[in-house]
């Protein structure tokens, strides 16, 4: 009886913490991209509530209406905002797959004693704050930054490079913050493999490099699949990265509405927004999730 | 038995010579200045403790580790700088390495496709690699959905496919239980024969090395101790290493008292008794020479009454201190008056309640003088 | 098996890493330079540092963060054992799919989505947006977090030890206190060092849900980087990798320590 009550306890806490502080706030996102913008606090109109009983609440969703959707799809800057996002999400995330891949790789046919070392030396600047990241490539990339004077002073260039708020400024953001995370699984997948295996390969007259494309690639495609996943999903959202190293003519989707939240205060276009990118990620959230239990719950 | 010899009863060619081989690791060194040789239509087993170099031997042969002095050749040719994928030699690995993302048949499959067999050609290979092995059904699993003697299988199987002149086998059989492991070795020895090939086994087992091998090494920390047939291993072991680890052994310090006879007869165990041997011819032993006596655990006979006496007959009394009963045979230990320890194996003809030996039984240990061997050291 | 490190595997390994730590490297390196600019270095000084501990509003917003921090981190932990105990033992229970999700999403969810939404939260409940909405909406991450780390240690956890406890006469409590949760514990600690380490990082969600008053560390810095680059930021950003660094290496020898002693 104790017992039970205790097993309900356990699942319950939980439970509902996720569901009133992680489920239940996206009816509110759906709820606000379906009303009309106000100068008012808070800035929309109807508020839901079950103040003016069913007949008030049905009177009120007579008022939604899908003019922030409308509004979005009509705007360019909503839609480049999309496309762009998708664009520098996917190349950024296939930049992290190639370099991630030669650290991983490297790693795992390191040395044994060097690997801890060199793990924890990953996780440093993966721990440091993400603003300190981001911040401290603004030294290096703007235009009397390191590089360029690094390469003015080598004679590579004549003039500085204009890399500071451009998209190229914001794969670089990208990489350099989220590499770690396709990194990891990368490691994780390609040390798990069997050594011997390459050897059998190798045994049955494969060459090194064709024993790689064989062998080794087609096994880590597991780690390379939760990297993929680690990486498109939050670059998606990313606001932080296109903020502070995009400038003004780099437009994503998370800035976008972080601009409509907070600078012209459209909590309609904002939620719809958002809704828009959940309804981009959802898919890939849910592959991932069916990817991770398959693959995590097994090995 | 088939003997390394040609069919004009000249030496053949050794298929794999080992020319004064040393291998080392910076400072440790695994094998020190071997030499043997392996002949075609052989089942040769490499035997020895686990670091006796066994394993790093057999991955000199498939290419995996280069020779720090001294020349592997096969087919008379130094294979020095060859790489694993261009040798003529398979292996099958202790793990089995099966591609775990590859089905059956393309793991039989994948050697040939590395050598560019035309699809039809592979075909054919792959379902006869399949039929000798008995996996045909199992064609399209992938290796996890296979048993641990079917992965056993497939793995021989993709090991055959290309033909190899040498077929390597680490410890093919170690991760089988004892009866699927006992049917397999006699499966493996039919297959050898059919095939006619060369096969190379590391082993620590010895029961399993004297099962398959028409001849066996013995190695001891990098270097060959004795390499013979399997027989000449358990009954005239070259060492007193050999003879404790081939089987169940008793042995006894003795000292040579007299060589004039047809029989050595030496002095054991401190005893007054003297015990008789029959020399092997190389033996060559003078009086007061110190030696092992080495004598095997079933060769010695246990009785209540005490046996007649004869000129090649050892004799000695004893008491059973301990009775295992294994089924087919059970083993006695019985404590000699003398003070000395023996271990005696007899078969149980009789069902166990018919059986007249007991715990704290008096009783008589007899053995023949051709029963026992000596060994130096 | 694996073989010597070839040279393209070297230089994988060192241009790798030279982009990971070539950046911070620079930056610390001029927080001590005497100048204002931040790219031509004219002496040593420690002046920044100075600067930086006399700000009290930085401060302030220091002594905020590390205290919602903790208080979420602790939260999320405990809830997060319940949720990782619940994923793993429980068995099947009525809305498992939809719990696991809900533990799941938040981690890959843009935190765009995760703060606008529990903002609009508050706003619809009509709570004071503030330090304490903070570490709601820190929580409720950290929990997803702790949930997934420790239910990982908890699926590798060998069933039998709990079982011998039992057979050797321990009650369920008992095995749970002196069986379960020394195994488990290295798990707990890194789940909420982990939570605290988010916590003491995150910037939008803290943007999204705090209120006047409430500023924290993230959103006082991420305010002056967009005033652009200057050497007070490098100084504290100096000390910050520090405390990183300080905490990895200590993590690193208790693990080290713990690998000998076992």
């Amino acid at each position: 009886m104790n017992l039970r009550w205790l097993r309900r306890l356990f699942i319950a806490i939980p439970f509902f913490w996720m569901l009133l502080f992680f489920l239940v706030p996206f009816a509110f996102v759906l709820k606000i991209s379906l009303s009309d913008a106000a100068r008012a606090r808070p800035p929309f109109t109807p508020q839901l509530g079950l103040e003016d009983g069913w007949s008030g609440l049905i009177d009120r969703l007579r008022q939604f209406d899908l003019e922030s959707y409308v509004w979005i799809s009509g705007d360019s800057l909503y839609v480049t905002s999309i496309l762009n996002s998708l664009k520098i999400a996917s190349v950024s995330t296939l930049l992290c797959l190639v370099f991630g891949y030669f650290v991983a790789y490297g790693m795992v046919r390191a040395p044994r004693r060097w690997r801890t070392p060199m793990l924890l030396a990953l996780i440093l600047p993966f721990w440091t704050s993400f603003l300190i990241r981001i911040y401290a490539w603004i030294g290096i990339l703007k235009n009397e930054g390191f590089l360029n004077n690094l390469l003015l002073g080598l004679g590579v260039i004549d003039e500085p490079l204009i890399i500071m708020n451009t998209t190229t400024a914001v794969y670089i953001g990208i990489v350099y913050s989220y590499s770690t995370l396709m990194i990891f699984p990368l490691y994780a997948s390609l040390e798990r493999m069997d050594g011997t295996l390459l050897e059998a390969a190798e045994d049955l007259g494969c060459s090194r490099l064709s024993a790689f494309w064989q062998i080794t690639f087609p096994l880590s495609l597991p780690g390379i699949l939760a990297g993929c996943f680690l990486v498109f999903i939050p670059a998606m959202g990313e606001f932080v990265i296109p903020d502070i190293l995009g400038g003004t003519q780099t437009v994503m989707i998370g800035k976008t509405m972080w601009i409509e939240f907070f600078s012209n205060r459209d909590w309609p276009v904002a939620s719809a927004l958002a809704i828009l990118l959940l309804l981009i990620l959802i898919g890939p959230i849910l592959l991932f999730q069916r990817h991770h239990e398959r693959h995590l719950g097994k090995i | 038995m088939r003997h390394p010899t040609g069919s004009n009863g000249e030496p053949a060619q050794p298929l794999i010579r080992f020319d004064k081989v040393t291998k080392k690791y910076g400072t440790l060194t695994a094998i020190q200045d071997l030499s043997l040789d392996i002949y075609p239509g052989e089942f040769f087993a490499l035997l020895g403790p686990s670091g006796c170099g066994k394993t790093t031997l057999m991955r000199m042969i498939a290419g995996f580790e280069d020779a720090s002095a001294g020349s592997v050749l096969l087919n008379g040719q130094d294979m020095s700088g060859v790489p694993a994928n261009r040798r003529e030699v398979n292996m099958m690995f202790q793990s089995y390495a099966l591609f775990p993302h590859m089905s059956v048949e393309k793991n039989i499959a994948f050697g040939l496709k590395q050598d560019g067999w035309d699809k039809k050609a592979t075909r054919e290979r792959v379902d006869e690699m399949l039929s000798l092995v008995q996996m045909e059904t199992l064609a399209g699993r992938k290796p996890h959905q296979l048993s641990g003697g079917q992965r056993q299988r497939v793995a021989l199987a993709r090991s055959l496919a290309k033909k190899p002149k040498v077929l390597l086998l680490d410890e093919p059989l170690g991760a089988l239980d004892r009866k699927l492991r006992e049917e397999t070795q006699f499966e493996l020895v039919d297959l050898q024969e059919r095939l006619g090939l060369t096969f190379v086994i590391v082993t620590h087992d010895q029961e399993e090395a004297m099962t398959v091998a028409t001849r066996i090494a013995v190695m001891k920390g990098g270097q060959l101790l004795q390499v013979d047939e399997p027989a000449r291993i358990y009954e005239h072991p070259a060492n007193a290493f050999i003879a404790d680890f081939v089987g169940n052994v008793n042995m006894f310090d003795i000292t040579i008292a007299d060589t004039s006879g047809e029989l050595l007869s030496c002095s054991w165990d401190n005893g007054d008794t003297p015990m008789v041997i029959r020399p092997q011819p190389e033996d060559g032993y003078s009086v007061g020479d110190q030696a092992k006596m080495v004598l095997r655990p079933e060769k010695v006979h246990i009785t209540k009454a005490q046996p007649d006496a004869a000129h090649n007959i050892n004799m000695a009394p004893g008491e059973i201190e301990e009775i295992s009963y294994t089924g087919a045979t059970s083993t006695y230990l019985v404590r000699l008056n003398s003070g000395a320890l023996m271990r005696v194996q007899e078969a149980n003809r009789m069902l166990l309640d018919r059986r007249e030996l007991t715990w704290g039984d008096k009783v008589w240990l007899h053995w023949r003088a051709g029963a026992c061997v000596t060994v130096r050291d | 098996m694996h073989g010597k490190t070839s040279w393209i595997n070297a230089t994988s390994l060192t241009l790798g890493f030279a982009f990971f730590y070539l950046p911070l490297l620079i930056l610390v390196v001029f927080s001590f330079n005497d100048g204002r600019l931040v790219t031509v270095w004219t002496g040593f000084s420690l002046r920044w540092y100075a600067e930086v501990l006399q700000n009290d509003e930085m401060l302030e917003a220091a002594w905020n963060t590390v205290r919602i921090a903790a208080l979420s981190s602790t939260m999320a932990v405990i809830l997060g054992s319940f949720a990782a105990i619940t994923l793993v033992r429980m068995g099947r229970f009525w809305g498992r799919t939809l719990f696991a999700g809900m533990i799941f999403a938040p981690l890959v969810m843009p935190v765009v989505i995760t703060g606008l939404s529990l903002l609009l939260l508050f706003v619809a409940l009509d709570i004071q947006r503030g330090f304490w909405t903070i570490v709601i909406a820190h929580t409720t991450f950290n929990l997803a977090l702790s949930a997934v780390v420790i239910a990982s240690r908890l699926v590798s956890f060998d069933r039998s030890l709990e079982e011998a406890a039992y057979d050797l006469g321990a009650s369920s409590f008992a095995t749970f206190t002196q069986v379960t949760l020394p195994i488990i514990s290295p798990a707990v600690v890194s789940a909420w060092l982990l939570s605290f380490t988010y916590s003491m990082d995150d910037l939008v969600i803290a943007a999204f849900t705090a209120g006047p008053g409430s500023t924290t560390l993230p959103m006082k810095l991420y305010s002056s980087v967009r005033l652009g680059v200057s050497p007070e930021i490098n100084a504290l950003s100096t000390i910050l990798i520090s405390v990183v660094a300080l905490g990895i290496c200590i993590a690193a020898y208790v693990d080290f320590r713990r690998d000998k002693n076992t």
